[in-house]
């Protein structure tokens, strides 16, 4: 477990190191992504499929690279960009591919299938989690903050 | 159109190109040169971004003067978080009156020229990406290592050599896989990695897109769907092109002879 969350960390660091992320916040984004990897690790192990454990995993990066961004002051994009790499499904189309190569199509169908799915999920999880803060503002913003009163 | 609004005019366009060049979504694009012409007294400024190209149009208030427009084409894009986080500061600085036209235009200059981390450094993060997800799926130790050299390999291979060809990315990410799985495939069979799958998965990684799958599903939230749909066409797209890049190799070592 440890090993994993270390390698997710590391992972993650890599890509926000090739995609230049500002340095201040690389442990963040680190800690982002592995948090995204253990818990897809640990939804998996409750028996989830692997789509729904992507979903899980992609949501809970962006909501926490929604909140980064506003405590740090940057783009959402910054953190989320290199904190959901570990959950992409790059071993599932390695496998899909394989499969095909060993003209296998029940396998190479059933592998794709789960890729499709798992990157699908990636993009409703990252959608849902958007949506969700951005309700959540809109909330706060026409009842709960006094600046735009006056424009009503 | 006085010197001065044509001088806002171009520092947005060269604002809004390095933004779109470094990855960032349609929205921020927009907002971020709308924000630098209001902030510089040109209120009626309208942005149409798309993936390959950038619109700037404005309505001078003068009546005398006529709309001018400026398009800029896009070609080759490179992610580069720091530079969106740059000027994205920068367009807020200039809304706060905290930086003049003239400083602004020499940030947005030299922030075109920079790139944060030095290629050693980057060479370290292709290293980490490809050990780590050797580790994360299944790799032993000597996998572990393997694919330190693996990766590597794979991006000195392709920054120092197919970056310098100009293809197109597709072509690029087809050739980089290929060689980073014909190396994994060589490193195998002298011995010393145990199993090979994880390794080519591990350099393979360092292609994935996964900056086009996150700005599709932020394009297609913020209404932009034009921009979504092609950056999802675009992943999928370069998924295509890294499976093909290992599939041609392994289908040939096969033909070979080898185990696979």
């Amino acid at each position: 477990m440890l090993l994993q969350f270390i390698a997710g960390l590391f992972a993650t660091v890599g890509y926000a190191l090739i995609f230049n992320q500002p340095r201040r916040h690389l442990l963040a984004t680190g800690l982002a992504g592995a948090a995204g990897w253990l818990l897809y690790l640990f939804a998996v192990s409750l028996g989830n499929g692997p789509g729904f454990s992507c979903f899980l995993s992609a949501f809970l990066v962006t909501i926490l690279s929604q909140i980064f961004a506003r405590v740090l002051k940057d783009p959402v994009m910054v953190f989320c960009i290199p904190g959901i790499m570990p959950i992409v499904p790059g071993a599932g189309m390695y496998n899909t591919m394989r499969a095909f190569i060993a003209n296998d199509m029940p396998r190479a169908l059933t592998v794709g299938y789960t890729t499709i799915s798992m990157a699908a999920a990636i993009a409703l999880g990252l959608l849902a989690a958007s949506s969700l803060v951005h309700i959540l503002t809109a909330v706060h913003r026409t009842f709960f903050s006094g600046a735009t009163s006056k424009n009503r | 159109m006085n010197v001065d609004e044509k001088r806002v005019l171009l520092l947005a366009l060269k604002a809004g190109e390095l933004l779109l060049k470094s990855g960032a979504e349609t929205a921020r694009v927009e907002s971020t040169t709308t924000r630098i012409c209001r902030s510089c007294g040109i209120d009626d400024a309208d942005v149409f971004v798309m993936p390959t190209g950038l619109f700037l149009t404005v309505n001078s208030a003068d009546a005398d003067h006529a709309v001018q427009s400026y398009i800029k084409r896009i070609r080759g894009a490179r992610t580069d978080l720091e530079r969106i986080s740059q000027l994205n500061a920068l367009s807020r600085q200039l809304e706060e009156k905290t930086l003049t036209l003239e400083e602004a235009e020499q940030r947005v200059e030299q922030i075109g020229r920079e790139v944060q981390f030095s290629f050693p450094v980057r060479l370290l993060g292709a290293m980490m990406i490809a050990s780590c997800f050797t580790l994360m799926f299944d790799g032993g130790l000597t996998d572990f290592l393997c694919s330190l050299l693996v990766g590597a390999l794979t991006y000195l291979f392709q920054m120092k050599l197919v970056v310098r060809l100009q293809l197109n990315w597709f072509v690029e990410t087809f050739l980089c896989c290929a060689a980073s799985t014909a190396m994994t495939l060589m490193v195998t069979r002298l011995g010393l990695g145990d199993n090979f799958d994880p390794i080519i998965i591990g350099s393979l990684m360092i292609f994935f897109p996964g900056v086009a799958i996150t700005n599709a599903v932020r394009d297609i939230l913020a209404g932009d769907t034009v921009s979504g749909v092609s950056r999802a066409a675009d992943a999928i797209l370069t998924a295509v092109s890294i499976a093909m890049g290992a599939a041609v190799v392994l289908q040939i070592y096969g033909g070979m002879g080898g185990v696979l």
